[in-house]
């Protein structure tokens, strides 16, 4: 009988204190009392106006903190996500971490030829299919863009390979509201019409502010259409402290939280609970390249303390974790994914993406998402603590084996060892005559024989022939109406 | 004299704004030629700060105080140049497309080209491809440049092409474009004349525009 007994689950982890999210919370609040936000939006203006904002300079709306705060109440804050097949998967209320896929990446990594070359629409489909079969990664994103078809198909043609190849739940990137209508569509033909998909929604839509302070017409369009709705949608921001926010780190937060609260506040105010998933990447940007580095410890940090005020919200975290700068799977990938993985995991980020992304957000790597997929799975022991009772501490068996004993022959140990983490890409071999140095299977030698088999053997839960007919229709009618031959170009044999 | 011009050259490119116009001062009262003082100690100096940024040597934010303190030599230098003696290398026109706010880099090659001695004019985000072909009519720059963030916004960057082609002034001007998603390719699909694939880049290529127009 224990009495006042606190058990941690997992590690506790903060990097800001309460008092300190409530400084970043006011700073956000001061920034949009005073210096404002630019909206591009005839109809977020007018609902801002009725809430009392100060709407004379559409390109300064002032927004008082009382619009603010009654936002935050009304937003949602526990979201649930379905695989395709209607099943809730993705429980999005601060008590649990899923990592995803990422979008719109010009070229891949190709797994075979180990060179870089331009993303097709196949490369969506393999990619997806490979997340499929990934344990850990468990919702996707359109992973690239398809080589050879007009710019403005490309993300719808992703979106048709991301409903063909998998169950588990995915977010569209579309560039404005036609396109999300689109996908809308598209995804129907699936749930069986919008009401089925607002019970059971197996996608999410995002949106992005321009940093600094600035909600486009496309972002806010998009917003407005999934609040009347009530699909999911993600906001999120990407900053650079140096260039679009201040060199300052806290000024870029609280540059970034009132980006995302405005946003939300104009979400709520066209309709009191839509579900808003928020969140971003705060950043540096690089000031030798320019570049919106993914490997700075900065981007963990930013991303711990964005998670710990979105949380304070009561709000699901957006975060990103899988990503690297490094345009070679090696040393750099490694370690910038392992911090990226382990801080959002510490700091309980919800939904996770990223997972693939390589130099600078230019390529996808079909064999980082598998070895993103088993830093993730190795850090479930970090992040599952440890439990101490009877059993664990396992006083009698240390007695009975008394001191220079060993444990291998033990039930004991039968029962526990398998517990114990197994890498499945990670080599642990012991080198012998037979098995020297240059004949052992290093990390990279695995990870790429993985990589493969997955994509050779695995099959995702197909959709029925009718329903694949259906999307194959609805896809030509945007190629056909656009002015576009259809089918579009195969990725070519030769690669 | 060409120990005053290195000591300018040096004021430059540690972005020292105060020495650099002393050192002026006395070098115009002592008789020096403005132009020379132009060419050998602010130009070769953003020369020197290209080089090392390209390095690694120099961070971004050191290279455009390098810039801003060329820019306050070229001022006091202005007066005193004569006809023949251009204060800038070139006219620029730049902006971000229709459809696309974002203009970080925009922004960042602007200031970079400045500092090499350009003249900027920036129209600034989401300008319509007109607004491109009537800046080229009333400014006559060298350079044209366009910036774009989105996949879809960079269709726009053909359209202006057509439409510099239609108003008949495209053989006028050397037209570069860049952001993050365009590529080599586009660019030549484009029938644009560069590709800026990064802020030092784009400067070089203005450059090499301006002093070889063909």
């Amino acid at each position: 009988m224990k009495a006042n007994y606190v058990q941690f689950a997992s590690p506790q982890f903060r990097v800001l204190s309460d008092k300190q999210l409530e400084d970043l919370h006011l700073a956000s609040l001061h920034i949009l009392e005073r210096t404002g936000v630019s909206i591009y939006s005839d109809e977020a203006v007018d609902l801002l106006d009725g809430a009392g904002a100060d709407v004379s300079n559409p390109k300064r709306v002032r927004i008082p903190c009382y619009v603010v705060e009654r936002a935050l109440r009304d937003a949602p804050k526990n979201i649930v996500l379905c695989t395709r097949d209607g099943h809730p998967s993705l429980f999005l209320n601060g008590s649990r971490t899923y990592f995803g896929g990422v979008p719109d990446l010009p070229d891949i990594l190709d797994p075979y030829s180990g060179k870089r070359r331009p993303h097709y629409a196949e490369d969506t489909a393999d990619m997806v299919r490979l997340i499929d079969a990934l344990p850990n990664v468990v919702w996707i994103m359109n992973s690239g863009l398809a080589h050879g078809v007009p710019p403005e198909l490309s993300e719808k043609v992703a979106q048709v390979q991301c409903l063909l190849n998998t169950i588990k739940p995915f977010v569209p990137s579309p560039i404005n509201v036609g396109g999300l209508k689109d996908i809308l569509e598209l995804v129907q033909i699936v749930s069986g019409g919008m009401e089925n998909l607002k019970r059971r929604p197996f996608l999410l839509n995002s949106v992005e502010p321009s940093t600094p302070l600035v909600q486009s017409r496309e972002a806010l369009e998009m917003s407005l259409l999934c609040a009347e709705l009530g699909i999911p949608n993600i906001v999120f921001n990407m900053l650079m402290a140096g260039a679009t926010s201040p060199a300052t780190l806290a000024g870029t937060l609280a540059v970034a939280n009132a980006e995302l609260l405005s946003h939300l506040t104009i979400i709520q105010l066209k309709r009191p609970g839509a579900p808003v998933i928020y969140g971003g990447e705060p950043n540096i940007m690089d000031m030798r390249t320019s570049i919106f580095t993914y490997g700075a410890p900065e981007l963990c940090l930013l991303s711990a303390c964005l998670t710990e005020l979105t949380h304070s919200y009561g709000l699901p975290m957006f975060g990103m974790a899988g990503s690297t700068d490094a345009k070679i799977i090696g040393a750099q990938a490694g370690i910038e994914i392992m911090h990226q993985v382990l801080t959002s995991a510490l700091s309980g980020a919800d939904l996770v993406h990223n997972i693939g992304l390589m130099d600078h957000c230019t390529m996808i790597s079909p064999e980082l998402a598998v070895l993103s997929d088993e830093i993730v799975d190795m850090i479930r022991i970090t992040m599952g603590g440890l439990e101490i009772n009877e059993e664990t501490l396992s006083l009698e068996l240390i007695n009975q084996i008394g001191p220079g004993g060993h444990y291998l022959n033990e039930e004991h140990t039968l029962k526990w060892f398998r517990r114990f983490w197994v890498p499945s890409v990670m080599d642990r071999t012991q080198l012998t005559q037979e098995l020297t140095q240059d004949e052992v299977l290093h990390c990279e030698d695995l990870l790429r024989h993985k990589t493969r088999k997955i994509l050779e053997t695995h099959t995702p839960q197909p959709l029925p022939e009718e329903m694949v007919g259906e999307i194959k229709s609805l896809e030509a009618s945007w190629f056909r109406a656009a002015g576009h031959n259809y089918p579009y170009p195969s990725r070519p044999q030769s690669l | 004299m060409e120990k005053v011009i290195e000591k300018i050259r040096e004021t430059v490119i540690q972005g020292n704004g105060e020495e650099m116009s002393q050192l002026i001062r006395s070098a115009l009262e002592a008789g020096m030629p403005a132009g020379r003082i132009l060419s050998g100690g602010l130009i070769d100096a953003m020369h020197v700060v290209g080089r090392h940024m390209k390095s690694g040597e120099m961070f971004i934010p050191e290279v455009l105080l390098s810039a801003r303190t060329m820019q306050k030599g070229v001022e006091m230098l202005s007066p005193c140049l004569s006809d023949s003696e251009p204060a800038q290398e070139g006219v620029i026109v730049i902006g971000t497309v229709e459809g696309d706010l974002h203009d970080i880099g925009k922004n960042l090659v602007s200031l970079m080209l400045q500092g090499a001695g350009f003249k900027v004019i920036d129209l600034g985000i989401n300008v319509m491809p007109s607004a491109f072909v009537e800046a080229v009519r009333i400014h006559k720059p060298q350079v044209l440049g366009m910036s774009a963030l989105l996949t879809t916004t960079v269709m726009k960057m053909k359209e202006t092409l057509i439409a510099l082609e239609t108003a008949g002034v495209r053989d006028q001007v050397k037209v570069m474009a860049g952001g993050a998603p365009v590529t080599q390719n586009l660019v030549e699909d484009f029938g644009a004349d560069g590709y800026g694939s990064s802020a030092p880049i784009a400067v070089d290529l203005a450059r090499k525009f301006v002093e070889s127009p063909s």
